[in-house]
């Protein structure tokens, strides 16, 4: 439709520039010297007077907007302390880590910001994951007051799981008139983040922002700035991520985090599908090439060669999905193995953020302004493919390739928009750092066997390395009048031993199955709902199964407080007999640590594991397994799914904060603070600037 | 005039093959992905305009790198914009002799204006078999232009013959109906020529030109130039689909 569009546009202009030839026909030939060039300068001409036409209009207005801004500014900056605050987020920053290698000289870029400024533990969220404690970063309040609890949630009525942050919610009305499909309901994303981000209050008082990357900002919200959305953007296949790897050779195992699909052969090529939405798929061959390292990839219309161990670049590929409509998005190839079987990973299939299928930026063109001026971006959420290292469908050297040219995409957009913000708030989310250390952690844990024997040993090292530089860069953009904060919403510990809750629920009486279907492998599955009171899902949480609210519920009202206590006084120090160690540090009752309207929509109890213990990864699905303790085998050896007080964050400040004990919850009402503007009354978080 | 179906169908026939001459041909000489990256940029500056409205500094910025991108996406097409030029500039003085005018029509009058450098004032027209000059010279000495009206009598073409001294110069001439290939205008100089190629220049440094006043033809009620153009613009769209597809 883009390009039908363009393409009567084109026509258009060049049918008005023809009448406008017909007024003097006398030297028709020297106007027009053949429609290459003719095209070629129509376009540049066109761009030029648009854009001269667009800066003099600017120009012209600009003094009516300076007055109207400073109408609405009026009096809101006689006590900002700030004319610019710069934050770098880098997710999973350990301080036991960065504290230990800024004393070995190693990270000298914090360690001066440290000097300069300050530097303190930050005080993370129950529980201490990355939805959860950048939605308390952004809005200053406690997780039921945003809404934001974990990964997923339930519904209500079916058990059902559902990603806690958005949901899509496409047409299903559809009117058929002969081969057409016309939707009667237009496809909608619902945002549950509820309260509100410090950037929209900012916004009110005329200051605008450039926020990058931040979790939990799919569907972007309108505001006074410009917005990327990050963690929980979906795929085109509507989900986290889905990755595939196309074989010649055996099936192998079946894969939870992508699809496993077979390269048929066909004369000398290769073929095969790339899934798309709706059904839709994009044909794709690879041909054989005498190199020993090297395919011939033909896909979308783009033909280019394939290394083995070497990324493609974004190739954008048109899914038809619908008789007039075609569906962009982008994917990246990485040839695996050519011998003796070939082997070819393909990245989930990401929204192009030249032309978003869903909204991912707030203008929606500034995704489109990044990509045309960038390059085109990775656009999912978690776009670091950790599954795919999980279940080896790529190696660690593959993954981090992977990881460091997301990293590059980031750090090219937070820069462009500090080069472009001169008065308001930029910052941008690091995500890579998570990402590494969940993946990496194990070369760092003494107690896990592949303690030091990589060459991927100094990973985490070297990434930390490289946050410093990117620090140093940041520190560059801030002068006298600009605050600079640089933390991370939680820290990281190892991942050893899973635990399963829902098998010890079930040993002890409070989970049930019903008769004759064995353990429930998949999610809540076999769960006898009339019998059982209490079950897990996701990553820290324990719900009763609650008369009234749960569809099935049957604990009443007026024991859910007994049984509460009845739990934690048998979770709390739960040990793990075969280790010897301590699992469980301790369980948090949700009606004491959470206040705020959306407490109906929490788990109601939070578990705080020990370090190295985490819920296994069959109870985070909601499966009911026969063991409750078991060895964590995944690269996955890192994580900060445990008691939030075993991993707080860091926060370096260029100036001094009134810092006792600061918390993620303090940063909004900080940055508020900052510009002169007193943080509303919902918010809990206090001002750690000092006063003015 | 209008021309008809036969023009209209040459024309478009023209245009399409034109458009698809001029895809090839780019796609042929110039660097498609340095071409992309340079119109990325361009339509990055323009979005801040937008982005940016409220930073008069950061507007100045965007225009300067949008000119410099502008620069550099010219500077990539003009390999094959030379090379397209020259050929296409041929093709549209052949098509616009045939199709941009039409033959003076029997009965009618037009009128016959050479244009001198220094006086000449024994110059005289003298037309072909099949045309009558009506009038005598009527000269605009301000302008060193002399006039005479001339009236076809039946469907003829040939050449008028100006006379001064023992000196003779000749402009074609043609009556009659239906597209043909006509000169408008034919000059002394190269300058003259390169605007109006229809008709070989004289050598002579008396007379600058001698034009015809011919009706303006026209290609069902617009000029012919119009739908070459978006029959181009078809065919090389048609060809771009077609890449993509191959």
């Amino acid at each position: 439709m883009r390009r039908a569009r363009f393409a009567a546009g084109v026509i258009l202009c060049l049918a008005i520039l023809c009448q406008w030839h017909n007024r003097d026909l006398s030297i028709p030939e020297i106007a027009y010297i053949g429609p290459g060039a003719g095209f070629a300068f129509l376009g540049s001409f066109l761009t030029i007077i648009l854009s001269l036409l667009a800066s003099l209009v600017s120009l012209l207005v600009w003094p009516f907007r300076i007055l109207w801004l400073a109408l609405r500014r009026r009096g809101r900056f006689a006590k900002a302390q700030v004319k610019k605050v710069i934050f770098l987020g880098l997710d999973g920053l350990d301080p036991e880590l960065t504290e230990r290698w800024m004393a070995e000289g190693k990270l000298p870029n914090l360690s001066r910001l440290r000097a300069e400024g300050c530097y303190h533990r930050l005080r993370t969220t129950f529980p201490p994951l990355s939805p959860v404690a950048w939605s308390t970063f952004a809005t200053g309040v406690n997780p039921a007051k945003h809404n934001i609890f974990d990964f997923l949630n339930r519904d209500l009525r079916t058990y059902a799981p559902e990603l806690s942050s958005a949901k899509v919610r496409t047409t299903t009305r559809y009117f058929q008139l002969g081969p057409w499909r016309i939707p009667l309901t237009k496809s909608s994303v619902e945002f549950r983040r509820k309260s509100e981000p410090f950037w929209k209050i900012l916004g009110r008082n005329a200051i605008g922002s450039t926020i990058l990357r931040v979790p939990i900002t799919f569907p972007p919200e309108r505001f006074e700035g410009r917005m990327l959305s990050a963690m929980s953007t979906p795929d085109l296949l509507g989900t986290q991520g889905s990755f595939t790897v196309f074989s010649t050779g055996p099936e192998g195992m079946p894969s939870e985090g992508g699809t496993r699909c077979r390269l048929m052969r066909n004369g000398d090529a290769f073929e095969a599908h790339v899934a798309g939405p709706e059904l839709s798929t994009v044909p794709f061959r690879l041909i054989p090439t005498a190199t020993a390292t090297e395919m011939r990839l033909e896909v979308g219309g783009t033909a280019l060669t394939v290394r083995v161990g070497e990324y493609t670049p974004w190739i954008r590929l048109r899914f038809r999905t619908g008789r007039w409509r075609k569906t962009p998005g982008i994917v990246r190839f990485l040839l695996t193995s050519k011998d003796p079987e070939i082997s070819l990973y393909l990245t989930p299939v990401e929204i192009d953020p030249e032309n978003p299928a869903l909204p991912i930026s707030h203008p929606g063109f500034y995704a489109v302004y990044l990509a045309k001026l960038l390059g085109s971006f990775a656009t999912l959420g978690m776009a670091e493919d950790t599954w795919a290292l999980n279940e080896g469908a790529i190696d660690e050297d593959a993954f981090l390739a992977q990881a460091k040219s997301i990293q590059e995409e980031r750090e090219k957009m937070f820069f462009n928009a500090l080069d472009h913000t001169r008065r308001g708030v930029v910052g941008c989310v690091f995500d890579t750092t998570d990402r590494v250390q969940h993946m990496f952690y194990r070369y760092l844990d003494p107690a896990q066997s592949e303690n030091g024997r990589s060459r991927h040993a100094g990973v985490i090292e070297a990434l930390y390395r490289d946050m410093d530089r990117v620090a140093g860069r940041t520190m560059e953009y801030a002068d006298g009048d600009t605050a600079l904060f640089v933390l991370s919403d939680h820290g990281f510990c190892a991942f050893r031993r899973g635990v399963n809750l829902n098998a010890w629920l079930l040993r002890n009486g409070y989970l049930h199955l019903k008769e004759g279907l064995g353990d429930g492998a998949g999610y809540l599955e076999g769960i006898d709902w009339l019998r059982t009171r209490a079950y897990t899902f996701g990553l820290s949480g324990i719900y009763l199964n609650l008369e009234g609210r749960e569809a099935q519920g049957i604990v009443p009202k007026d024991q859910a407080k007994r049984l509460k206590a009845e739990l934690i006084a048998k979770l709390a120090g739960l040990p793990d007999p075969e280790q010897g160690e301590l699992a469980v540090q301790d369980v948090y009752d949700s009606e004491t640590i959470y206040q705020g309207p959306y407490r109906e929509a929490a788990p109601d109890l939070i578990v705080g594991y020990a370090s190295g213990y985490r819920a296994s990864w069959g109870a985070a699905k909601g499966a009911v397994t026969t063991l409750v303790f078991e060895d964590n085998a995944k690269c996955w050896s890192g994580d900060h799914c445990v008691d939030p007080s075993i991993v707080p964050g860091v926060l370096f400040a260029n100036r001094k904060l009134e810092a006792d004990d600061p918390g993620i919850e303090d940063m909004a009402p900080t940055f508020l603070a900052l510009f002169g503007i007193a943080p509303p009354l919902w918010m809990e978080g206090k001002s750690l600037a000092p006063a003015a | 005039m209008e021309l008809g179906g036969g023009a209209f169908w040459s024309v478009v026939l023209l245009g399409a093959c034109s458009g698809a001459i001029s895809f090839l041909a780019f796609r042929r000489w110039s660097d498609a992905g340095a071409l992309r990256s340079a119109g990325n940029a361009a339509l990055a500056h323009l979005l801040e305009f937008r982005l940016f409205a409220d930073e008069p500094a950061l507007i100045m910025r965007a225009q300067r790198d949008l000119l410099f991108a502008n620069g550099r996406w010219l500077r990539l097409l003009l390999a094959p914009m030379l090379l397209l030029s020259l050929p296409f500039a041929l093709v549209i003085a052949v098509a616009d002799a045939f199709f941009s005018r039409a033959p003076l029509r029997t009965g009618e009058p037009a009128v016959v204006t050479a244009h001198y450098v220094r006086q000449l004032p024994d110059l005289r027209l003298i037309p072909p078999d099949g045309f009558q000059v009506e009038t005598a010279p009527v000269r605009v000495t301000s302008e060193n232009e002399v006039s005479w009206r001339v009236r076809p009598l039946r469907s003829a073409r040939g050449n008028l013959q100006l006379r001064w001294d023992s000196r003779v110069l000749e402009k074609s001439v043609v009556a009659g109906s239906g597209p043909g290939w006509i000169s408008e205008q034919r000059s002394g100089s190269v300058l003259g020529y390169l605007a109006h190629p229809a008709e070989y220049p004289f050598r002579d440094g008396t007379v600058d030109w001698v034009r015809i006043q011919y009706p303006l033809a026209t290609v069902f009620g617009h000029n012919w130039l119009t739908w070459f153009s978006i029959a181009a613009c078809c065919g090389a769209l048609a060809s771009v689909m077609r890449g993509l597809q191959s």
